[in-house]
This record gives structure tokens, sequence and C-alpha cells, in this order.
């Protein structure tokens, strides 16, 4: 099994379970592509279900500029009161399994709150505040 | 709620035209999708004697769920309709890959507690799980909308993207892998897979401790 300092060297590749594997490192050097990003009342309600102080909800989707393309999205909101775009509290999903530095799989779970790294890193609100500009309403 | 599972064949003529009355309330009538309709029920291409279904019922007996799960061995949705929905990699065919399809739980009649719908999605997710592996399932795929993805993870099942979502009809869906695994058999509460299932995989054992908390799920 190639570690995360060899894999790092090679392209993104779709293991036979489906998951693409790298190491974080590895992600953030690859260039994304927002794809879509837009208003999803069904994530309002969830995050106000759950006494989030949401205003405004929905997803965004980014993949990667490379072939196979990484797939990632997580839900977003306009917090109430500070009118911050915030990601929701909740898992990231992706077609990505993140390795440690040994080339050992994280697993579902560290993969998605290893991804709250990733996001931080990223310019993704300007995407989600085009949508919100397009509706006048924040 | 009570699940039952089979084929076409395994049904009476009145409960498979039930069910299929039932996905015409659902997916044509209520989610507004655009599917072939013919007197007043929901079939497709898809629906076949080898088709296996798993139906969810209420204490009355009414029809509240339903699913379908379809060998990649054989035309199914997302081979036949959507294979770009894979990123790339070839569309799965092979035994131990089972698409799981016109997944909804909903009552026609009645609106449940959120608490309810959240149990009885579940529940249906179990039935069918267990289902497809009695014919040797190991994972699943699905045509997906974001909001089942969600419902997936926050059920705690081992569910993770086949490639990028598209649009269609405006909506954004995607092929979802489903691992038949650990995670997912303690997360929807699965004392033991079928016999059939086993193969060189361990039984389980589990207790149910998971909680879901979504309601009205369904995807294609």
């Amino acid at each position: 099994m190639p570690t995360a300092n060899t894999a790092r060297t090679l392209p993104p590749a779709i293991s036979h379970d489906g998951y693409i594997r790298l190491s974080l490192r590895h992600l953030d050097e690859l260039p994304f592509i927002h794809l879509d990003s837009a208003f999803d009342p069904e994530i309002l309600e969830e995050l106000q279900a759950r006494t989030i102080p949401a205003c405004h909800a929905g997803y965004s989707e980014w993949i990667s500029n490379t072939d196979p393309a990484i797939s990632i999205g997580w839900s977003w909101f306009v917090h109430a009161d500070s009118r911050r775009i915030l990601p929701a509290p909740e898992a990231v999903r992706s077609n990505v399994m993140l390795v440690d530095a040994r080339g050992y799989d994280l697993g579902p779970a560290e993969t998605s709150m290893m991804f709250a790294t990733w996001i931080a890193t990223r310019e993704w609100t300007p995407a989600v505040q085009d949508v919100l500009d397009s509706t006048h309403e924040h | 709620m009570q699940t039952i599972s089979g084929t076409s064949q395994d049904f009476s003529p009145e409960f498979a035209h039930a069910v299929a009355q039932y996905r015409h309330r659902i997916f044509i009538e209520r989610l507004g999708w655009q599917l072939p309709v013919e007197n007043g029920e929901e079939r497709d291409q898809f629906d076949r004697p080898d088709t296996v279904y798993v139906i969810a019922r209420d204490g009355a007996g009414a029809i509240c769920g339903c699913a379908r799960l379809l060998p990649t061995t054989r035309p199914y949705l997302l081979g036949d309709v959507f294979p770009n929905l894979m990123g790339g990699a070839p569309v799965p065919q092979e035994d131990g890959v089972w698409e799981l399809s016109r997944f909804a739980v909903a009552s026609i009649d009645a609106a449940p507690s959120a608490a309810d719908a959240a149990r009885n999605t579940r529940t249906l997710l179990a039935a069918a799980i267990r289902a497809a592996a009695a014919h040797g399932a190991r994972r699943l795929i699905t045509v997906s909308p974001l909001g089942i993805e969600r419902l997936l993870h926050r059920m705690g099942v081992h569910a993770h993207r086949a490639g990028p979502p598209v649009l269609v009809d405006g909506k954004p869906v995607f092929a979802c892998w489903i691992e038949i695994d650990a995670q997912t058999v303690e997360a929807l509460g699965i004392e033991a897979l079928p016999a059939d299932a086993r193969g060189d995989r361990e039984t389980v054992d589990v207790v149910s401790g998971a909680h879901a908390d979504a309601a009205g799920a369904s995807l294609n």
C-alpha cells in the first residue's frame, strides 16, 4: 500500500470500494471548482428543529479539477444574529476516504471531521453569498 | 410498523396493485416525479418478476413504506439510466451489489410524529438491508437526492458517494454506496444478518442503540 507521502505524488484514483483515498495534505494541494450552492428548506428545517439559530440554509457542492473528480458537499446556514455564513454542524459528505501518514484509512467519521479543517482553508462563502444576493434576502 | 419482503410473484395481485398505487401516491402525486404511470399505478421497466420489494404496513394494514431491490447483474436504474453518476467508475455488475430504489416512508392518511417517522425510516431501511443481504448483497447502490445522504449519515449508516451529484429536473442527485458492514448493521439495530448473507463475514449480533431523526425519507 502506498504511504501518504508516495500517494501524494500520484493522481487520485478510485479504489475497489468506490472511495478515493488520499491524505489531507494531498487533498489540500488539489484545485477545487465550485459545482453548485443553493437554498434548501429541508436543511433549514432540520437545523431549526435542533434549535440552531439559522435564518437561511442550504448546501454547497465542490469538485476537484482532477480525473476522477473528488466530490465534497456540506450544508451551510446563515446565523440569525451575526448573519455569518457558517458550515452546518453535521457530516461533510464526499467520495473520499482520508488516510494517515502511513496510508491507513482514517475511517468515515474521522474523514468527515477532518474535512472541517479543509473547509476552513477554502474561500467557499462567496459562492453562498452569491446565492443569498440573488434573492436579495440577506 | 411491520415489514414484508418478496417478489411480485410472492404477493397477491391485489397487494401488488396496492403497492403500485402507493408508489403513485407518493412518488407521482406527492413528490411530483416524472415517472411512467398506468391506471393510477407507478411501475417502470425495472419492476420485473425477479424484483424484490420490501413493504411496510401500519397497525391497520395500510401500506406506509416501500423499497425496491434489484440485482446489478441484470438491468437496473443506475446502470441503465444514470451511469454518469458513477464519477467515471464503471457501473457495478456483481452478485454482491444490489440497487435500492423507490424507498419511501410515508403514510397516505396519517401524519406521524417526527420521532415515529424517524423510527419507521430506520425500520424500513433495516428490513431492506436484511432482504438484500438474504440475496447475497454486501453493498447497496442507490440514486438519491442530497437529503437522503444527510439522513443516512445522521443514522450512522456507512454511506458514501460514488461521484459528484448531477442536476436532474433541477435537483441534485448522486449515486450513493451503502456498505452492509458492522457500522451499518449496528446503526440500524439489525440483530443478525440472514444466514445466506454470512459467507465469510461474521454474524453480527448487536443491540439497537442508534438514533435517527428524519421524516418522510424517499429516494429514486
